[in-house]
């Protein structure tokens, strides 16, 4: 039985000209311990996906159908007062940007300690003892003086230690980490990175991973979902992700990242851009851009199917046996193509 | 190797930090960039990387004479541009152009393509039927069609406006183009896209970048020699190849470690960094890396290194390089 079950879970914003599809029936599940990496590029759904699982989606966002079914619950049909037991008790959240999600005006001693005061009986003292303990744990040097000290007297680096400190202080079953990297630099990202497996298997929490860069995917991540146009096109162990590559937008996202092991004149592109959410092809959303896409592509709706126990993918022509795992590397587009 | 298209000498730009409203007094200076020597050759790929606040950008723009520098020689061609005055510096401006990070925020929204790309050529005094037709051929040649030209910019996705600000910065026919993170702001699909056209333009204009940058997966792929910055200091320069291979300072080797792999099969025991950048405007004495520095010795907290020659092409500012370079012996990818 998975930690977290998430099924059919559809997201739109209404806009002037009608609904827009953000997130379109994702499906997925997480394992208690794991690391799920949710990858996609900007516009993708994943973060939306990420907000719809605590319900912090907001109008003219809506979700509209689906399921996330955690400790036997569906948390989408809780009410709003039990929503907030779970919300930074049992799934805990931690975003891109330390800055703007922690509370400038506050301490952050006193952001830390603010979970355990909602969500635990114990005392002050105890709660700002246990913060303390929490922001040592996650590397704030000399965190007793820097205990009363406002967000923006530390760096990038240290905000994001805050952040974790407040999100697990309450030692959540669930870590959503959103994008947790993207924001600092590639020596401080390598720190945070390690910090988190480590509380990962000290605190023996789940992570869900979100992140359009599939070397932080590479470094942390045990399983992989990847997101494109609203839909989860391809789900597998990470080793499987690049090695047994089961769909093409997956293949040419790995393909379009520099390989320091080998060394090309050309990096091998993806023509074309990310669909229009308001004008999604009607079968295969990546088929425009694809180099093995054929007509019925275009126009077949096509379902994330297991092709093997571990393994699912929404190609159709994969599942059909027609395109070999991994998915063949393509020559490169013409010049400027 | 080919002729210096452009050298620098001693280039140094510090802005003041000051106190108070109505008398104001300079309390102290960040030292953005502080005294950097830096060659880049005539057809060349130079890559300035380094982590946010290095003063990176901050040279690129010096080197263009968007900023007039605290110190130091800009030579173009063995011309100073630093000692130009702003008449002499617009002449000049024309051989040398500017690639931005940011798509959204560098073209105007309320022109068309068209006359985002001619403005620089009418400017320099272009003729109409030539401007038009010249910007078309540039449309052509960073791979939009000339249907594209009265469009405006939002109705384009990021990679198509970073393809018309490259187009932008080519109109005058630069030699030396400056692209300040170019990509960083793009899907990684289309990344590939843009780096792909810019080493295309390169080899059919015999253009000369400096490309800023901290992506050293992109760097790897893209750039012929690398220079590292670290708080205003060049730390490194070398050949990509003995740069990758054989790092000469420890902050290069950091960076290079902190790189995620690109394959979950090569992750490996962590090495990651302690601390934080230091705040640039608390810089005293000594290196600057020496608080992070896992090797520092008390030389390092007293002399300040100077940039020296390790071998031919292969420069460094650290006081023990030539142990490092000799423990660089164990595997790295």
């Amino acid at each position: 039985m998975a930690l977290l079950n998430i099924s059919g879970l559809t997201t739109v914003f209404e806009t002037a000209t009608g609904p827009v599809g953000a997130v379109d029936g994702a499906s997925f599940t997480l394992e208690a311990g794991e690391v799920l990496g949710l990858v996609g590029e900007s516009g993708s759904g994943k973060s939306v996906s990420a907000f719809s699982i605590l319900r912090l989606i907001n109008p003219p966002g809506k979700i509209i159908g689906g399921r996330v079914e955690f400790g036997g619950r569906d948390l989408l049909s809780l009410a709003p007062r039990e929503m907030r037991a779970v919300r930074g008790k049992d799934i805990s959240m931690i975003f891109q940007e330390p800055l703007s999600s922690l509370n400038p005006v506050q301490t952050i001693g006193a952001q830390v300690m603010e979970p355990l005061l909602i969500h635990t009986s114990i005392g002050k003292r105890k709660a700002r003892d246990r913060a303390l303990a929490m922001l040592y744990r996650v590397g704030i040097p000399d965190a007793e003086s820097r205990f009363d000290v406002y967000p923006h007297q530390l760096s990038g680096g240290l905000r994001q230690r805050v952040m974790i400190a407040l999100a697990l202080v309450c030692e959540p079953k669930i870590l959503i980490a959103d994008e947790p990297t993207t924001a600092l630099d590639v020596t401080i990202q390598a720190q945070i990175l390690a910090l988190l497996k480590d509380l990962q298997s000290e605190l023996g929490m789940a992570i869900l991973l979100i992140t359009h860069d599939l070397g932080v995917i590479a470094e942390v991540a045990d399983r992989v979902a990847v997101m494109y146009a609203g839909q989860i096109v391809e789900s597998a162990p990470v080793q499987a992700i690049f090695d047994d590559t089961a769909h093409p937008y997956a293949a040419a996202l790995i393909n379009s990242i520099p390989d320091r092991t080998r060394q090309a004149r050309r990096l091998i592109a993806v023509k074309g851009n990310i669909p229009d959410p308001r004008h999604l092809p009607p079968g295969c959303r990546f088929a425009p851009r694809c180099g093995f896409a054929q007509p019925s592509c275009v126009t077949t709706v096509q379902k994330l199917t297991a092709v093997d126990p571990t393994h699912a993918t929404a190609c159709m022509r994969v599942q059909a046996g027609e395109l070999p795992r991994p998915i063949p590397t393509l020559t490169p587009e013409l010049p400027h193509g | 190797m080919a002729e210096p298209l452009v050298e620098i000498r001693n280039l140094a730009k510090h802005f003041p930090i000051t106190k108070g409203i109505v008398r104001r007094r300079q309390v102290s200076e960040i030292r953005a960039v502080d005294g950097i020597d830096l060659t880049i050759h005539s057809g060349e790929t130079l890559a300035l990387v380094g982590e946010s606040g290095c003063g990176k950008s901050t040279a690129g723009r010096l080197i263009l004479g968007l900023l007039p520098p605290t110190d130091g020689a800009i030579l173009h061609q063995g011309v100073d541009i630093a000692a130009m005055n702003p008449a002499q510096l617009r002449q000049m401006r024309s051989r040398f152009q500017m690639i931005f990070q940011d798509p959204f925020g560098s073209l105007n929204p309320r022109m068309t393509v068209r006359d985002l790309i001619a403005e620089p050529l009418k400017i320099n005094g272009y003729g109409k039927a030539e401007r038009l037709e010249k910007a078309d051929a540039l449309l052509e040649a960073v791979g939009l069609g000339s249907q594209h030209a009265s469009r405006y910019p939002h109705e384009f996705s990021g990679g198509q406006r970073q393809r018309i600000g490259i187009a932008r910065a080519l109109a005058l026919g630069p030699d030396l183009v400056v692209a300040d993170e170019p990509v960083s702001a793009l899907d990684v699909s289309v990344q590939a896209q843009v780096i792909n056209l810019m080493q295309d333009l390169q080899q059919d204009l015999g253009l000369t970048y400096l490309f800023i940058s901290h992506d050293l997966g992109i760097v790897h792929h893209i750039a012929d020699r690398v220079a590292v910055m670290y708080l205003g200091r060049i730390v490194e320069v070398a050949t990509k190849a003995a740069l990758f291979a054989s790092p000469a300072h420890p902050y290069t080797r950091a960076l290079l470690d902190a790189i995620p792999v690109s394959r979950p099969d090569q992750r490996r025991p962590e090495r990651a960094l302690s601390g934080d950048l230091p705040d640039v405007a608390s810089v005293v004495g000594g290196c600057r890396f020496a608080p992070r520095c896992p090797f520092a010795t008390d030389r390092c907290r007293t002399e300040d290194p100077a940039l020296r020659d390790l071998a031919a092409g292969h420069s460094v500012a650290c006081h023990h390089a030539e142990a490092l370079r000799a423990d660089n012996s164990k595997p790295r990818i």
